[in-house]
């Protein structure tokens, strides 16, 4: 083979490694086009599925709020108008006072639940007192109920926004209650830690753990708090826990 | 010279004109690296027509033409894919290159081989540079988390096109001074390959400086 023929084969041999390796780019470009939609769908269900539990989520506090409403305020209003329908001066003195003293009474009481109502929708405890103490009332609410115990620890340095203070406020009210309800636990514990950059929570239970958590691995429960936490840029953790129960490790920025 | 490839190869030299009259027709939508390869593309015009004049008109060789223009497409084209540069390397790196290769071709022309020869091993540097950066820079694409799409990215065509002239052409420039005089039948074949080449790398010129980019 003379020295030409060479080289034209070498041009010719180069050009189709070159070739092949455009070709080889484009192919593995296509199947990495394809993996990136096939992922921007999954992205996009996630994203949809989120803003459903977020819409379930306010619906269902509204139907709370709403029946808090009429089953006990409305109640106890219009039992307190039939009262006062019945107050009149010609009653006799201890028959009004009574009545009187009743009204008062179920005034009273209305006050108290639009109370606790209003301090559900926004607790006071925590715009007064700050997260800590709000987690804290949180704890002793359900430690008066005497069903658990409820260890709580908190090492708070940094300055936490104020919206990201409720969220978390509601994520741990979220896996308190859904404790309380599905767990069958007997113990939780609670550390919470914020420095200057995140928010560190580890949590747990002595329940069922969390395959038997019907409500908090696949409904609301879990949609509520990833999407809490995705507005925070946060994450969950299931731990591995050596006996039965739950363990939870959930992270977020302090700030947005 | 066989008449086909005396054809093939008038066409190769007109055929910076394709890319020439898109860049000039859309030159208002051009960023900054196609406004680069459409100055490239109007020097490679210009030292066609100076080296068909020598070469037609006065006969004279004009090789040292396509030596000055070896030197001016490889600095243009470095500046195109500096940010390539800087993603592997470190960000001023195409000055080290273009210095190192000025010095390179300038000291080879007056050392080793004269402007009336062909100026292989600057060539030779040049198109292996080019071969490595158009790797670098489809290896990039793969792996950095892009919008991979060919629609709206005139530097993935051009790459292209760089990467398979350099590949097919790195021989012959940098045998070509070993062969040249030999007027073989072969000889012919290998002008009117590099003459394709030439017609492929200014049709992806061309789409180059066609496309609209995406916004950055």
């Amino acid at each position: 083979m003379s020295q030409e023929e060479l080289l034209l084969s070498g041009m010719l041999g180069m050009l189709s490694l070159a070739l092949a390796l455009v070709f080889i780019y484009l192919a593995y470009q296509r199947r990495l086009l394809r993996q990136q939609k096939e992922h921007q769908q999954k992205e996009s269900q996630y994203q949809q599925q989120l803003l459903r539990a977020s819409l379930m989520s306010q619906e269902k506090e509204r139907n709370r709020i709403g029946k808090d409403l009429h089953d006990e305020v409305g109640v106890m209003l219009t039992t307190a108008k039939l009262y006062m329908n019945h107050l009149s001066a010609d009653q006799e003195e201890e028959e009004f006072y009574q009545l009187k003293h009743k009204t008062v009474q179920l005034v009273s009481e209305t006050i108290n639940s639009m109370r606790r109502i209003s301090h559900g929708l926004r607790p006071v405890v925590l715009e007064r007192l700050g997260l800590e103490n709000a987690i804290a009332n949180l704890v002793d609410q359900i430690q008066g109920s005497g069903a658990l115990s409820v260890s709580f620890s908190a090492e708070i340095q940094g300055d936490m926004d104020q919206e990201f203070q409720l969220n978390w406020y509601r994520i741990i009210q979220e896996l308190m209650n859904n404790t309380v309800k599905h767990a069958h636990a007997t113990q939780i514990s609670l550390h919470l830690k914020v420095n200057n950059h995140n928010v560190v929570l580890r949590y747990e239970d002595n329940g069922i753990g969390l395959s038997e958590y019907s409500d908090l691995s696949q409904g609301l429960g879990i949609r509520n708090l990833e999407s809490r936490l995705s507005l925070m840029k946060g994450k969950l953790e299931v731990l591995d826990t050596e006996d039965s129960g739950l363990a939870l490790k959930v992270t977020s920025a302090i700030k947005p | 010279m066989d008449s086909h490839i005396m054809i093939l190869v008038r066409i190769s030299q007109a055929a910076v004109l394709v890319p020439l009259v898109i860049g000039f027709l859309r030159k208002k939508l051009l960023n900054r690296e196609q406004k680069l390869l459409l100055l490239l593309a109007s020097i490679s015009l210009l030292s066609e027509i100076s080296a068909f004049i020598l070469d037609f008109h006065f006969s004279l060789n004009n090789l040292l033409i396509y030596n000055c223009y070896n030197i001016i497409w490889f600095i243009i084209l470095i500046l195109i894919y500096r940010k390539v540069l800087r993603y592997y390397f470190f960000p001023h790196l195409h000055i080290f290159l273009i210095g190192g290769f000025l010095l390179f071709a300038v000291g080879n022309m007056m050392l080793l081989q004269p402007p009336s020869a062909f100026n292989t091993n600057s060539i030779g540097l040049a198109l292996s540079i080019f071969m490595i950066l158009s790797l670098l820079f489809f290896h990039k694409d793969l792996t950095s988390n892009v919008n991979l799409t060919m629609k709206n990215r005139p530097l993935l065509w051009l790459n292209t096109g760089i990467f398979l002239y350099s590949s097919g052409t790195l021989l012959l420039f940098l045998f070509i001074n070993q062969i040249i005089e030999s007027g073989s039948e072969i000889m012919i074949w290998l002008w009117g390959l590099n003459a394709f080449l030439n017609i492929l790398l200014n049709a992806f010129y061309a789409m180059a400086l066609g496309i609209k980019p995406a916004a950055p």
